[in-house]
């Protein structure tokens, strides 16, 4: 334990980490609680967290969007912040919950409550938390990708920047069209895989030109998009999540669809 | 055109796979999105006009009515005549009755969005009437017998060589295909049209404004085509949505800032033409006879719920110019006139949901074009509102609608979900670990056809967590 | 049975909820109350109306000269055609304005009742706005609107007097003339152009292939 959260702490934070990191990849969950108690917060991670619902509010099922979103809202109670690590599942709770419930006085309030305490990781440590990076080393070149929902409903697009801008050893090349979409798109990617596939080979090609060792973003669902495609065509740049990369865990885990050989 | 719209599907995946479509649609992004751009920066207060683009048309939809009574009021006392279609057979007939009156044998046409949407040149045709497109995308296409492929470039998707040989067949009847100079076929257009221009009988313009205050409307083009379908036949006919009212000249300012901008990446467009009425008694040039057709189909229908928010839309484009979707497949995947994010949300709207049940959902909800919007329409969350409408209608798929509802019922399940997360991560963690991905995995497929899908790295997140947290408190 | 007119307006009275109809004169509040009657957003410049007018139509590909009477115009035509193929023959538009010019001998001039048979247009324009570098032209019978677009060369005399800031500013002065608006109202900013063959900027599509305007700094 570090010397902050032996003092009294900050605050509390409740950690959603969103299904993809529970399913796929607790690394980032552990990398996200890291950061956080590193920065003085008390962390916990409620037991009844299963998705945001975003699947199932974007397919246009509203009632089990809405009966989800009302279970964040119970689980996530009382928390001083809930935190993130992801824009595209930031983005749900704190945009869309509060119009998904815009019918239900007493929720929609729920909701709008709940939003005003919840943050994207990158966005909590740069603005709430006034977290400078040290300390962590990582040699090589990174280029870094905007998930849309976190660049346009969120607007996180410094943050990140200023954040990896602390790892040492690290350079920040920007690639062409950051500002587009992977293809990812939720259940757009399999709902229509050739058009997301020419998105992210588009993606990948960007990537490419800046020569980059390291693909970074905020979402594991681009990142899976992205590094699926980089494996596919068997290029050697590698995928993690920001989080990673700054708790300094991206020197001992292997990056994303790499295996342990 | 008739809607081929539930063909989405089978065309997208044509449009991937033609080299000459894909070559066409890297120039719209490489082309509009930095012009655009570049104009936006130097604006002082862009988000400012945008805002305000948004108010007037807002204020305007909810005194729809007022406005447009005043309009038509103005447009009388100038010599003209108002007509309103309430369907697109209503506008075909009124805009055949007027070429009949005056025995129209050809028609020129300015590029008009209404007019492809009422179908108007199939029934200018089916009545014996010739039309000519003078737009030079519009020309092409036409001659091409294909329909728009984007609201302001029409013929984006075309290349030099393809216009060269239709050129070379339509003017020349050889198939010569030796590729042709930009200015060379400019220029025999150009000839070509001129002798249409100074023929026709009856000049058919769209309308970009239509202003109450004067009874005016606006009509924005960089060729000068426009301006000589209105001004040299002997009846000018303008053929507009209702949606393109606003109350006055200082409010058409705003919306003509906003769409030069949008659309072209221009400060103003070549020519914008303020058009009020017919020739006045002493002008020497000029038509005999103006009409202005409102069209409703649909729009009066959008104007009572959520809906109403797409009909602040001016037709810029700048949706479509910014959509990596449009990007990948162009606009004719999209089955009608309007193509792109602006056209998944109007296509359904007026053709119908359930003719149209890909459009909505083709979209990674990314949110581009919703950030370029000169009037702020909220287009993802309109495509969403019409996912649910489709839900709703139950005309959403039958494996997503399963899929949903299963995956559903665990996710409100936190204990029984974690259970079940814990056995499948666990199975598929000892599967993939080794090469940390899988190339094939059952009921993967469609992600699995175009990328790896990496392995779980081991227990959930959850799990281990909490293991940790029991350790750590040992 | 009703009118597709009275359907429409049926439907957007009911769509909006109408009690009501509110009267042209409530529109028009609830507007000002909406909007605020404070300028729009809208380009700003440092250097001069002038300055920027012509900035902004020469970035269009239109060209300027500038004389100092309605005299001198003529010659300013003569020397802009000198090493054109655009011939002799000029059709000039009958505007008042226009009739003191004195032509050189050089020249055929007509005046223009419109432009079907016209290489070389002169027309003249009623304002200038120097946030786009636009020139308004006016239909009417001393200014055929088919002037300004058949020619090859279209050339348009400007006072200097009447360059204006804005759009709106120009709006302000024509409500106040007893003929606006005319049937034709034209900007024009540059010549005719187009981009449609694979986004290549060609001038000189159906319009005119240049523009020029001949600046007159004399008052009227
Ligand atoms: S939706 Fe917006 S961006 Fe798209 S065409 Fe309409 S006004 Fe332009």
């Amino acid at each position: 334990m570090n010397e902050q959260t032996l003092t009294q702490p900050r605050g509390t934070v409740a950690l959603f980490a969103t299904c993809l990191v529970d399913l796929f990849r607790p690394s980032v969950g552990f990398a996200s609680a890291q950061l956080l108690e590193q920065a003085g917060y008390a962390v916990d991670v409620p037991e009844a967290q299963t998705c945001c619902g975003q699947p199932a509010y974007n397919s246009g099922d509203r009632k089990h969007a809405k009966a989800i979103a009302k279970q964040v809202i119970e689980s996530f109670r009382g928390y001083d912040y809930v935190v993130v690590p992801s824009g595209s599942c930031g983005g749900t709770i704190t945009t869309h919950y509060p119009d998904l419930l815009r019918d239900e006085a007493s929720w929609a309030q729920a909701a709008r409550e709940l939003a005003g305490r919840t943050w994207e990781l990158t966005r909590f440590l740069v603005e709430v938390a006034h977290v400078e990076i040290s300390g962590v080393q990582l040699d090589g070149v990174t280029t870094y990708h905007d998930s849309c929902a976190g660049l346009r409903e969120l607007g996180i697009r410094t943050q990140p920047r200023q954040l990896l801008a602390g790892v040492e050893g690290l350079e920040l090349r920007e690639m062409a069209d950051t500002d587009v979409c992977c293809g990812f798109g939720g259940t757009f990617c399999v709902k229509y895989p050739e058009i997301s596939e020419r998105l992210v080979s588009d993606k990948v090609s960007n990537i490419e030109a800046t020569r980059a060792d390291l693909v970074l973003a905020g979402d594991l669902g681009c990142l899976f998009n992205i590094a699926g495609r980089l494996k596919r065509m068997d290029k050697p740049v590698r995928a993690y999540h920001i989080a990673e990369v700054l708790a300094g865990t991206a020197r001992t885990v292997t990056a994303i669809g790499e295996g342990e050989a | 055109m008739e809607s081929r719209a539930h063909l989405f599907k089978p065309s997208a995946r044509e449009a991937l796979d033609n080299p000459d479509l894909q070559q066409a649609l890297r120039r719209v992004q490489a082309g509009f999105v930095g012009k655009r751009k570049a104009l936006v920066d130097q604006f002082p207060d862009f988000e400012g006009l945008r805002d305000r683009g948004r108010a007037i048309k807002d204020h305007t939809l909810a005194h729809l009515d007022v406005y447009l009574e005043q309009f038509e009021a103005r447009v009388t006392e100038a010599g003209g005549q108002v007509h309103w279609a309430e369907t697109q057979q209503e506008a075909q007939q009124i805009v055949v009755d007027i070429c009949r009156q005056v025995s129209a044998r050809m028609v020129t046409k300015g590029k008009t969005m209404a007019g492809e949407e009422v179908q108007l040149n199939e029934a200018l045709d089916a009545a014996g009437v010739e039309t000519v497109e003078t737009d030079l995308g519009e020309y092409i296409i036409q001659l091409a017998k294909e329909p728009p492929s984007h609201i302001i470039a029409p013929a984006i998707h075309k290349t030099r060589q393809q216009i060269t040989d239709l050129f070379n067949e339509h003017h020349h009847g050889t198939f010569n295909d030796t590729l042709r100079e930009v200015p060379d076929l400019v220029n025999e257009a150009r000839g070509i049209l001129r002798e249409k221009f100074l023929s026709a009988d009856v000049g058919i313009t769209g309308a970009n404004c239509l202003v109450a205050e004067t009874g005016s409307m606006f009509l924005v083009t960089n060729e000068g085509n426009g301006d000589l379908t209105h001004s040299l036949p002997r009846v000018h006919v303008a053929i507009a949505g209702i949606e393109k009212l606003v109350p006055t000249l200082d409010d058409a300012s705003t919306v003509l800032r906003l769409l030069a901008r949008s659309a072209t990446g221009q400060e103003m467009t070549a020519y914008t033409t303020m058009v009020t009425g017919p020739r006045r008694e002493a002008d020497t040039d000029g038509p005999d006879a103006f009409h202005v057709v409102l069209i409703d189909n649909g729009r009066t229908r959008m104007l009572g719920g959520r809906f109403r928010e797409m009909l602040r839309c001016i037709r810029c484009g700048a949706c479509m110019n910014h959509c990596p979707v449009y990007a990948a497949i162009g606009g004719h995947a999209y089955g009608w006139v309007y193509p792109g994010p602006m056209g998944s949300v109007l296509t359904p709207m007026i053709v119908g949901l359930d003719k149209t049940r890909d459009l909505p959902n083709a979209c990674t909800l990314n949110g581009r074009c919703q950030s370029v919007c000169p009037v702020r329409i909220p287009l993802p969350d309109l495509l969403r509102d019409l996912r649910e409408a489709q839900y709703d209608e139950n005309l959403t798929g039958k494996p997503t609608r399963y899929g949903l509802g299963i995956w559903a019922w665990f996710a409100l399940r936190p204990r029984l979900y974690a259970a079940l997360a814990r056995v499948g991560v666990g199975l598929l963690g000892r599967l993939g670990r080794r090469r940390g991905r899988f190339r094939r995995l059952p009921l993967a497929s469609a992600w699995t056809a175009g990328r790896d899908l990496p392995a779980p790295q081991g227990p959930t997140f959850q799990a281990a967590w909490r293991n940790r947290r029991r350790e750590e408190s040992r | 049975m009703s009118s597709p007119r009275e359907r429409i307006l049926g439907k957007i009275r009911t769509a909006l909820a109408r009690q009501t109809v509110p009267t042209a004169a409530e529109a028009s509040s609830s507007r000002l109350a909406t909007l605020g009657d404070g300028t729009p957003q809208r380009p700003v410049w440092t250097e001069s109306n002038l300055e920027r007018f012509t900035r902004c139509l020469e970035a269009a590909s239109g060209t300027l000269v500038r004389v100092r009477t309605v005299g001198e115009i003529g010659q300013a035509v003569a020397e802009y055609l000198a090493d054109k193929p655009a011939g002799q023959r000029v059709h000039v538009a009958p505007n008042p304005a226009l009739e003191a010019v004195d032509w050189p001998e050089t020249l055929t001039v007509e005046q223009a009742t419109h432009g079907r048979d016209a290489l070389v247009g002169v027309s003249f324009a009623e304002a200038g706005v120097a946030e786009t570098g636009s020139l308004a032209v006016l239909s009417g019978p001393d200014n055929p609107t088919t002037l300004s677009f058949l020619p090859d060369y279209h050339i348009v005399v400007l006072r200097t007097a009447d360059v204006v800031p804005y759009f709106e500013d120009i709006w302000v002065r024509m409500r106040e003339r007893h003929d606006f608006p005319p049937r034709s109202f034209n900007f024009i900013t540059g010549p005719s152009r187009t981009a449609d063959v694979e986004q290549t900027l060609q001038l000189g599509a159906h319009g005119p292939r240049s523009l020029h305007v001949v600046l007159l700094e004399e008052a009227p």
